[in-house]
């Protein structure tokens, strides 16, 4: 639109207005006027008792990584360092090395993501042509040392317990569903309102 | 010269030129994978097509010499089309796994096919599937798979390095490289294969699965490893040097490199590496032991004062480092005793010194006493270089074994050991004796005359003479052993009116960089050094990346040299062999961890950058030498205010006046008793130079060569055996093969082999076999 169209609105003579003034805050007051009402106890309340309670969050949650595996259970990740170029946050360390299985050349002998850098951008499953990386729901990250208990080795990105609880979460592809993966892609824990 | 017009651009170039070449002179990109200008046209791949007018199809650019008034369009529809066409064909069978392909990144079939390539093949068949990562040496792995045939490092053995070890095999869709019979590549120039595969089908074994091409640092260097110093670009990644690769100058180095130089760069990381400073026998730290070399270097000058310290440097280091240590020992200690450890006797005066440009236009190129192929590697590819232009290059090895070899084919002369010298005087007088120079060269000869294993006859020593006399570019490589070749060399130069060139084949590496930075490399001095401190007359003595027992030709003597000082410091990359002969031993940083300028045999200077920094406590030389002027509470500034490269034209160090022509004396033959064994020094870049895991492999297990007769007479077997040998000056067991270059009645051992130290019983020296178990109990 050209500049000279445009109108212009004298905002000083609306604010005059009471008329206007009244309706906007009558509006803003309803809204919260129905959640008073939606939230008395027994109706749906938005408030958990986290952490015994949890929300679930969205199938597109950028949570911690997980790495994904073979049926056999070896990783899928072919040490391609794509993630790791991709990664603005320069916190995704990879080793490479060979394995004797014919139909695989190289494999990640180390793969770790210090969490306590990674700005959970997703870049890193984006860029992964394997699929090999993909983000979970889980959030809950606090830890008493960030010097050893957010380096993620290839151990913490696979076995974790919490990995399954929560379940998988952003990946480019998410129409289609993960293939071979032991990561559930709907949630069985504490579901609750899914808010997709 | 001819002209033509490259996408409507006029250049006017030599005939003979191609059309690649002539677009590549306008910075006109034309791709290809076959064609190299070292190897010349093929026209194998076709990825090269442009169009030329008034030509009905598509040409190749690599395979077409410019013609006259010729207009080339390197774009185009029809260009593009024919270039995916190549591509897709290309493609059909390829496994397309750039994800996990060390190449991936830096691949020509991969920037080809984003350039020209269609975003989807139309081939649905299955591939089909061959060798994948099957090592074809200890260094290199092939996936034959990926391969594009386009014979690049098929044709650079077989008709480059004249090697033929790889081959292609199969026909058809099948056709696959391979080795021939099967067999592990063992060339000393197998690893140049992999610089010249545009894809990733040969592959460094050592540096697999390392790192991807865009995470990683070059930087340009030199190879520390001969005084060829090969230009090279040094890869590391998180402070490690994980690759070496050549680093072509165009119109002046192709980048070869031999398998010394690509593969043993982990020197800095092998397990002997001096990470920690050691006082008398145990760690200390680094400050320790500053203080305590400080307060030595205090007390000998209050005691004693400067002339009774000394400094031994190797002759590796740059030649910055090389001026820091000068300027320290003259201004900071106020000593003139500073010596390079060396193993041979020979100078080379710079004005005799010849360029790689020589070899390019020789006619005749004459080995003295070393086979360039051991000591110096890629000078036996530059003089294989020449011969492939001009198949009339006369080569001639002079020595105490017969130095030529297939790949480059000559005439050898095989003498008596030490003998070169005398033996050259003596074939000049043959054919010039009224010359006065040679009169002047041959006054001590006396009734010499040359024995020869093999028969010549005088005709033929004589030819060699008028040869020697009258060649158009006459280039001799020099072993540096005996120091009267140097007359010979001058008289040879003063005779002739064409140019004689002598290229140095001895070490140490920057021997010229430390003659530039005004340390006197001449053997003398080190003899003087040897003396004065067998003597007494030295209290201190800092040996800078030296050592003398494993270097000095004598070993007993230089025992008794470092037993005689005071207190002895060693600064290395390394513990020096008999290190309780050492009071201190601190380490230093080496090759790719400092910056600075080497000189090579040509007198060329280069520079080579650090690309990481030294590991645990080594620190460079100049940091040592502050911090000790420090203890002396004296100033010693570090800042580079020397530039090697001032008052010199260009990278070549200016050449000065030649001395005199002196006689060469006639050389003594010393007795030999039925069934003993002459030895012979020699210089060897994989069996004698620093340690490496990943060489390992391939430095033979047998480094000593004697002759079938002999071999077969002490019962020493295939692949080789264990020698036992007994000289005036005590007893050694060295590792020996056959090799048939050598006559009856000698064995050459390379200098520097752990073990087996030649120095002990003397170069030249006359041995006994004398069983192990003698040795072992002396
Ligand atoms: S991008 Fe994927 S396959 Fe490549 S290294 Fe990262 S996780 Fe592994
Ligand atoms: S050779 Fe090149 S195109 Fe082929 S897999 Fe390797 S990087 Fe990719
Ligand atoms: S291995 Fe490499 S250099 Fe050799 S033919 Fe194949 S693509 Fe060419
Ligand atoms: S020839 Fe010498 S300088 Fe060149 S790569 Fe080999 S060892 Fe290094
Ligand atoms: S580069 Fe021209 S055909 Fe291969």
């Amino acid at each position: 639109m050209d500049k000279k169209d445009s109108q212009v609105v004298d905002v000083s003579a609306q604010a005059m207005n009471i008329g206007t003034g009244v309706t906007g805050m009558a509006a803003g007051f309803a809204v919260t006027l129905k959640n008073m009402v939606r939230s008395v106890p027994g109706r749906n309340t938005v408030t958990i008792q986290y952490p015994e309670q949890r929300k679930p969050y969205s199938r597109r949650f950028r949570g911690v990584h997980a790495l994904t595996l073979r049926p056999n259970g070896q990783l899928k990740c072919t040490a391609c360092f794509l993630c790791a170029t991709a990664c603005p946050a320069e916190c995704i360390t990879i080793e490479a090395s060979s394995v004797t299985d014919d139909a695989i050349e190289k494999v990640a002998s180390r793969y770790e993501i210090d969490l306590s850098r990674c700005i959970f951008c997703g870049f890193c499953v984006d860029a992964c042509p394997e699929e090999a990386i993909v983000m979970t729901r889980e959030y809950d990250l606090a830890t008493h040392n960030r010097v050893d208990e957010l380096q993620y080795d290839i151990s913490a990105l696979t076995r974790r317990e919490e990995i399954q609880a929560y379940g998988a979460g952003y990946r480019p592809h998410m129409q289609y569903p993960l293939v071979e993966s032991y990561l559930p892609t709907e949630i069985s824990a504490k579901p609750q309102d899914d808010i997709d | 010269m001819i002209r033509l017009t490259i996408d409507d651009r006029e250049i006017t170039v030599p005939e003979g030129t191609m059309v690649v070449d002539a677009a590549q002179e306008l910075g006109i990109d034309v791709p290809i994978y076959c064609y190299h200008q070292a190897l010349g046209p093929l026209g194998a791949c076709r990825i090269c097509l442009v169009q030329v007018e008034k030509m009905p199809k598509l040409v190749t650019a690599c395979t077409t010499a410019v013609q006259e008034g010729m207009v080339v369009h390197t774009r185009g529809s029809a260009v593009d089309k024919g270039r995916q066409g190549v591509l897709e064909f290309l493609l059909i069978n390829h496994p397309l796994d750039c994800p996990v392909c060390d190449k991936g990144g830096e691949c020509f079939l991969q920037d080809y096919t984003f350039q020209y390539g269609s975003a989807a093949g139309r081939y649905d068949e299955p591939k089909i599937h061959k060798l994948k990562d099957a090592a074809i040496n200890e260094f290199i792995i092939i996936d034959q798979e990926r391969c594009v045939l386009c014979q690049r490092c098929v044709r650079f053995m077989g008709e480059y390095v004249g090697e033929e070890q790889l081959l292609l095999e199969g026909r058809g869709v099948e056709t696959v490289v391979s080795t021939v019979s099967h067999q592990p590549m063992d060339s000393q120039f197998s690893g140049n294969v992999i610089d010249l595969c545009p894809v990733g089908a040969l592959l460094s074994i050592p540096y697999r699965y390392k790192a991807r091409p865009w995470n990683l640092e070059r930087a340009e260097s030199v190879c520390p490893h001969c005084p060829v110093a090969c230009t090279t670009s040094v890869t590391s990644r998180e402070g490690h040097v994980i690759r070496v690769e050549g680093r072509p100058i165009p119109g002046h180095d192709w980048g070869w490199l031999c398998d010394r130089g690509r593969f043993g760069y982990d020197f800095g990381y092998v397990e002997d590496r001096l990470l920690n400073a050691w006082l008398d026998g145990e760690i200390t730290s680094a400050a320790e032991s500053t203080r305590t070399i400080g307060s030595w270097l205090n007390d000998t000058l209050e005691q004693h004062g400067g002339d009774s310290v000394a400094f031994l440097v190797g002759g590796q280091q740059t030649m910055e480092e090389a001026y820091q240590i000068r300027r320290f020992a003259d201004e900071v200690v106020g000593t003139s005793k500073v010596a390079v450890s060396r193993s041979v006797k020979g100078y080379l005066p710079l004005g005799l010194n010849g360029t790689f440009e020589d070899l390019d236009r020789a006619d005749t190129i004459v080995y003295l006493g070393q086979d360039p192929y051991d000591a110096v590697p890629v000078v036996h590819l530059k003089v294989r270089d020449r011969y492939r232009d001009n198949p009339g290059l006369k080569v001639i090895g002079i020595g105490a074994y017969d130095l030529t070899r297939s790949t480059v084919p000559g005439d050898a002369f095989v003498l008596e050991p030490g003998e070169e010298a005398a033996f050259l005087a003596y074939t000049l007088a043959k054919v010039a004796a009224s010359n006065p120079i040679i009169a002047r060269l041959g006054e001590e000869l006396g009734d010499f005359s040359p024995t020869f294993k093999g028969a010549k006859s005088e005709q033929e020593v004589e030819t060699l003479g008028r040869q020697l006399l009258e060649s158009e570019h006459l280039v001799l490589l020099w072993d540096g052993k005996d120091p009267h070749m140097e007359s010979v060399l001058l008289a040879l130069r003063g005779l002739r009116e064409d140019v004689t060139a002598v290229l140095p084949t001895f070490g140490p590496a920057n021997w010229r960089g430390f003659e530039r930075a005004g340390i006197a490399v001449d053997y003398d001095r080190l003899e003087a050094f040897v003396e004065e401190a067998i003597q007494g007359k030295i209290h201190l003595l800092f040996s800078i990346g030296a050592d003398l027992l494993r270097d000095y030709p004598d070993r007993e003597r230089a025992k008794a040299a470092l037993a005689a000082i005071d207190r002895v410091v060693s600064v290395g990359l390394f513990f020096p062999e008999q290190r309780e002969l050492y009071h201190a031993v601190i380490p230093g940083a080496g090759w790719s961890e400092v910056d600075g300028t080497y000189t090579n045999m040509e007198g060329r200077m280069q520079v080579a950058k650090a690309t990481v920094q030294p590991p645990g406590q080594s620190r460079p030389v100049r940091t040592y030498l502050g911090s000790w002027a420090h203890a002396l509470k004296k100033s010693f500034v570090l800042e580079p205010e020397w530039d090697p490269f001032d008052h010199n034209a260009g990278d070549l160090i200016a050449k000065d006046a030649l001395p005199e022509v002196q006689s060469v004396p006639k050389p003594a033959r010393p007795a030999m008793k039925d069934g003993a064994l002459r030895l012979v020094g020699t210089a060897l870049v994989m069996e004698g130079g620093m340690p490496s895991e990943i060489l390992q492999p391939r430095i033979p297990k047998y480094p000593g060569r004697i002759s079938l007769a002999d071999a077969s007479r002490l019962g020493i077997g295939e692949p080789g055996g264990e020698l036992g040998l007994r000289g005036q000056q005590g007893m050694i067991s060295v590792m020996v093969a056959v090799d048939e270059r050598i006559p009856q009645g000698v064995l050459v051992l390379p200098y520097g082999v752990v073990g087996s130290p030649l120095n002990q019983l003397g170069d030249g020296a006359v041995v006994e076999a004398v069983s192990l178990e003698e040795v072992s109990l002396r």
